[in-house]
């Protein structure tokens, strides 16, 4: 095999918009399990007279289309941001040399997701400071703490990757 | 890659069609009015005269296995920094809203009057607070706007609760977010009004137990904005 390397934009841009859009996926559907569950059993220790079956699957639709709404609109931020994360990421790795190992990459990708980050979320922290303060902290965890921890795991295995993808091909000497 | 991507968007897609269809053909008129008969729909409430021309109203039903007078402490309990709406309380604290709902009838709750403030959520904006504007003892609730919870009594422990909620803003953002999720929280409100109102009295011991709301709120010696507009739970 002598197929020679070349950066792979195309490939990174798209993989990082399926991982940002399949990871929004993915955390709506557990805070909507957890959602339906947690609210049905609530229901169910104090249910009304009548219509209880009625009032869970309604219930359980109602939370579906709220989640579908809020999805559809985040997951249009998260496949954005993962197509500059991809971007950045197949440029920095590729600067890399192919020998080191695929660790480098994922904290290639650890320290694009932190500066990714503290651009967007730092800058607005100082704008609102006040009310970012009086935010309750389940909110900053399900809202920010959560999604960044997911974005920067994300991110540091597709830099583990890239580099990994690199040293797989064999490089003419 | 490709090909697992683009199945999971074809089963999103679907997905996505088949809640739009059970949502909008099933759950929406459900829900509108859920519980309350079409008599109840169609009846004269108290807090009617307030209700903007051509706001958008549901009205809600729910029987209680209590006397109104049972009810009516922990109704008018009701706000933030009050004790709470009794919903899902770790759902409204994912929102932004630092809510505690109490679990016992705080004495110092008790004296809600017409005029007085009740707020949606912790904030200084004027689109988080309301205002009481009747005040029936122990039949009627109504806030501003013409939100209404009417107690009508149907035997000596049997209590029909009706809430009529109006919202005069409409638009895309009511119809497509704010109703399904009021939906799921007011119904919480009226079974965590259920729950507290038909269970036996705590002995004094227990108390301890429950969770602690502050002894006074936000809205306890604190004036009412000079403007106060509708907002919503």
């Amino acid at each position: 095999m002598t197929e020679k390397f070349r950066p792979r934009l195309g490939t990174a841009v798209q993989g990082g918009a399926q991982l940002g859009w399949q990871l929004t996926l993915l955390y709506a559907f557990i805070f909507l399990f957890t959602a339906v569950v947690g609210s049905s059993l609530t229901i169910l220790e104090f249910p009304p007279e009548e219509g209880l079956p009625g009032l869970l699957l309604a219930n359980a639709l109602c939370l579906m289309w709220a989640v579908l709404i809020f999805t559809s609109f985040f997951s249009l931020a998260a496949v954005v941001l993962g197509m500059a994360t991809g971007l950045i990421l197949e440029k920095w790795v590729g600067r890399l040399r192919v020998d080191v190992p695929a660790a480098q990459g994922g904290w290639a990708g650890f320290l694009t997701a932190c500066l990714i980050l503290l651009a967007i979320q730092a800058f607005p922290y100082m704008w609102w400071k006040p009310q970012v303060q009086n935010i309750p902290p389940s909110t900053l965890w399900f809202w920010f703490i959560i999604p960044d921890i997911l974005y920067l795991l994300s991110s540091s295995m597709a830099g583990w990757v890239i580099q990994r993808r690199r040293q797989n091909v064999v490089h003419p000497s | 890659m490709k090909k697992m991507g683009g199945k999971l968007a074809f089963s999103f897609l679907t997905g996505a069609a088949i809640l739009a269809g059970l949502y909008l053909f099933w759950a929406r008129p459900f829900y509108k009015n859920w519980g309350a008969t079409s008599s109840e729909i169609q009846s004269a409430l108290p807090g009617d005269t307030f209700i903007p021309r051509g706001a958008l109203v549901t009205t809600r039903a729910l029987d209680i296995m209590a006397p109104p007078e049972k009810i009516w402490p922990w109704l008018i309990q009701l706000g933030h920094g009050r004790g709470g709406f009794y919903t899902y309380t770790w759902l409204e604290r994912i929102f932004a809203t630092d809510m505690v709902n109490a679990e016992v009838i705080q004495p110092e709750l008790q004296l809600l009057k017409a005029g007085d403030p009740i707020a949606w959520r912790q904030s200084d904006s004027k689109a988080t607070w309301t205002k009481v504007v009747l005040l029936d003892k122990p039949r009627t609730l109504v806030l501003e706007g013409g939100y209404t919870f009417q107690l009508n009594p149907l035997g000596p422990n049997h209590t029909r609760l009706l809430v009529r909620y109006v919202w005069d803003q409409g638009g895309l953002s009511y119809h497509l977010l704010f109703e399904p999720a009021h939906f799921v929280m007011e119904s919480g409100m009226m079974l965590g009004l259920k729950r507290r109102a038909e269970r036996p009295p705590s002995p004094p011991s227990t108390k301890s137990n429950n969770e602690k709301i502050p002894a006074t709120g936000p809205l306890i010696g604190r004036s009412a904005p000079s403007k106060i507009t509708g907002g919503k739970p």
